[in-house]
């Protein structure tokens, strides 16, 4: 039997701080489908294109990290046992990472690339090292960090280089001295931000929440260490071979990580078989689609590392819409309907348990439209990556439409939870 | 049999404590302005020095409150005067309750009632639900030992809330046993 620890303050941040990162990245959810649906026409052509830059950094940042920061501010002490180490650092790093999402998108789209766009990838890297710090000094105190703190912790790291990657690519934008492919760069900054940062954060946040949601427990745990391995080395190969033709050590690379993603996968089902609960609900639907989507898009994506990408019209564009909206946005949403009725439960009526009657949690939500939203956004999402790879106008119309339909849904469903 | 004594059982130590070491607190005024005294009874408890009595002033005999305090090593004394109840409440043998209090947290022996609430079967935040509906029926002189999967770090400001503290104690990989009882005041 371990010591006890007697613990009586507050662990998390208050609900006003995670809520405004919630609020926000709902809403550029909704603004990046709106552009999309406007601009259907202009994502048909090179991925390397101002508008498609604007598009995927409003997607990665605004919707996609903007998300996971609110929720990691959240989850992390829950996770480690520990208090945030600084709330005020928290609030600080929202103003100035939303001000440097909109700098840079707004940059991207009208090709801006003088002070204003230097000026945004400055805020950018300073709210990503306000995080990094925060996290670390949360971190800190905890005696032993556990497999999933590590997989934060990794994440953290390759979000850093992701950012400073980023900052050198925006220099390179408007004063050009990489004497290699800016290209290439472009590729490992994406993929260091979607499969470093992201994607750890996505395991190890998994390892905890699909277990506690569906009380499974004593599982095999066999997977969790090869695949933070696998993926790390995989990066660090990719980041190592990022300047040069792909050699031998960039193809082992990419495949460690769709090794990696596969062992991921093997060990959420193992958590799966071993639940206590049978019942899958609307955030477990979500999850189990997502993750399905997620092997999907390694198996895309090392198409695209094998294959030589350029020759196929469009086929990175595709690729960064099975990312974004078929893997990671299925993912968010299912979270978020797991976690927003719960947080916005605990705010309101949890000091009132015993008091006077409160709502259930399965009250706070509207399972049925929110698969309906599961629907339409895979629906939407196959949709515009076939468009794209068959050159349909007329197809991404339609798959964004549908796209703009979901996303909607998604923030009245989230109106309906924060009001309740 | 009522609790109040006559004044010839009143206790040798009652008589001879000085005058300066008996604090008063009426609460009658708080409870004709419609307030519950209990928390102001309870922080004039935790000024109390070592050696003070409290005499408290009240319209009827607050026989819980004789429990409360008792687990916290005091004794009492009340008289009737007129329409007014004066109680008296002083400390003893502290040590001893201090240790008990420990050995419970441990969760290794007690002299309290545990009463046990397992909430591994549950789904979040059903756990949580569960528990603080436990806490509102609890009785004074009772703990209650919960068997939970994780720690509950998002119960404890809620705890903390409700005038509770916790002891997690880790029993294996997906087991705690954690120990909710009042706070001392």
């Amino acid at each position: 039997m371990s010591a006890g620890s007697i613990a009586s303050s507050s662990y998390s941040p208050p609900f006003r701080v995670v809520s405004k990162y919630f609020i926000t990245a709902i809403g550029s959810f909704v603004f990046l489908a709106l552009v999309l649906l406007l601009h259907y026409d202009v994502i048909t052509g090179h991925h390397f294109q101002p508008k498609v830059l604007a598009l995927n950094h409003i997607a990665a940042l605004g919707w996609i990290s903007m998300i996971i920061f609110g929720a990691m501010f959240q989850l992390v002490p829950v996770v480690l046992e520990a208090p945030l180490y600084s709330t005020r650092l928290a609030e600080a790093q929202y103003w100035i990472y939303t001000a440097g999402t909109a700098g840079l998108a707004y940059c991207f789209w009208v090709f801006d690339t003088g002070w204003l766009l230097l000026v945004s990838a400055l805020l950018l890297n300073l709210a990503v090292i306000l995080f990094a710090f925060n996290i670390y000094m949360t971190m800190k105190p905890v005696p032993r960090l556990d497999i999933t703190g590590r997989y934060l912790a990794s994440g953290v790291l390759w979000l850093c280089l992701t950012a400073l990657l980023g900052l050198l690519l925006s220099i390179n934008l408007g004063s050009p001295y990489l004497t290699v492919d800016h290209l290439r760069y472009l590729n490992l900054h994406a993929h260091l931000g979607f499969a470093g940062w992201i994607s750890f954060v996505v395991m190890g946040v998994s390892y905890k929440l699909i277990p506690m949601f569906t009380l499974s427990h004593d599982y095999p745990v066999r997977m969790k260490t090869p695949v933070f391995w696998c993926m790390n080395a995989g990066l660090v190969g990719i980041t190592l071979t990022g300047h040069t033709e792909r050699n031998l050590l960039f193809y082992i690379s990419a495949l460690l990580i769709g090794v990696a993603v596969v062992m991921f996968l093997i060990q959420i089902s193992l958590i799966l078989k071993h639940r206590v609960r049978r019942r899958v609900d609307t955030g477990i639907k979500y999850s189990a689609v997502a993750y399905l989507m997620m092997g999907l898009t390694m198996i895309l994506g090392l198409f695209v590392a094998f294959a030589d990408a350029e020759d196929i019209p469009n086929l990175t564009i595709a690729y960064g819409v099975m990312i974004l909206f078929g893997y990671i946005s299925l993912l968010i949403s299912g979270q978020m309907y797991k976690i927003v009725p719960f947080l916005v439960w605990y705010d309101k009526y949890s000091s009132k348990v015993g008091k006077e009657s409160v709502p259930l949690l399965k009250e706070m939500i509207n399972e049925k439209s929110a698969e309906t939203q599961l629907l339409i956004l895979l629906v939407s999402s196959f949709g515009a990556v076939f468009s794209l790879i068959f050159r349909s106008e007329t197809g991404a119309l339609i798959s964004f439409l549908l796209m703009f339909a979901g996303a909607l849904i998604f923030l009245y469903n989230m109106i309906y939870i924060f009001r309740k | 049999m009522s609790e109040t004594n006559s004044k010839d059982l009143k206790p040798e130590f009652l008589k001879t404590v000085a005058s300066e070491k008996i604090k008063e607190l009426d609460v009658r005024p708080i409870l004709s302005g419609g307030q519950d005294p209990f928390s102001q009874i309870m922080a004039a408890v935790s000024a109390l020095s070592e050696g003070d009595v409290l005499l408290l002033i009240n319209t009827f005999e607050p026989l819980p409150l004789y429990k409360v305090l008792a687990r916290q090593g005091f004794e009492h004394y009340t008289e009737l005067d007129g329409d007014e109840y004066h109680i008296y409440f002083w400390q003893t043998e502290t040590p001893e309750q201090e240790k008990a209090k420990d050995l419970v947290k441990k969760g290794e022996t007690s002299d309290q009632v545990v009463i046990e609430l397992d909430v591994r079967e549950l789904e979040p935040p059903e756990p949580m639900i569960k528990i603080l509906e436990k806490l509102t029926t609890l009785p004074e002189c009772a703990v209650l030992l919960v068997h939970h999967h994780r720690e509950p770090v998002m119960l404890y400001p809620k705890l903390e809330e409700n005038g509770f503290e916790a002891t997690a104690n880790r029993i294996a990989e997906n087991y705690y046993k954690v120990l909710i009882s009042r706070k001392k005041q």
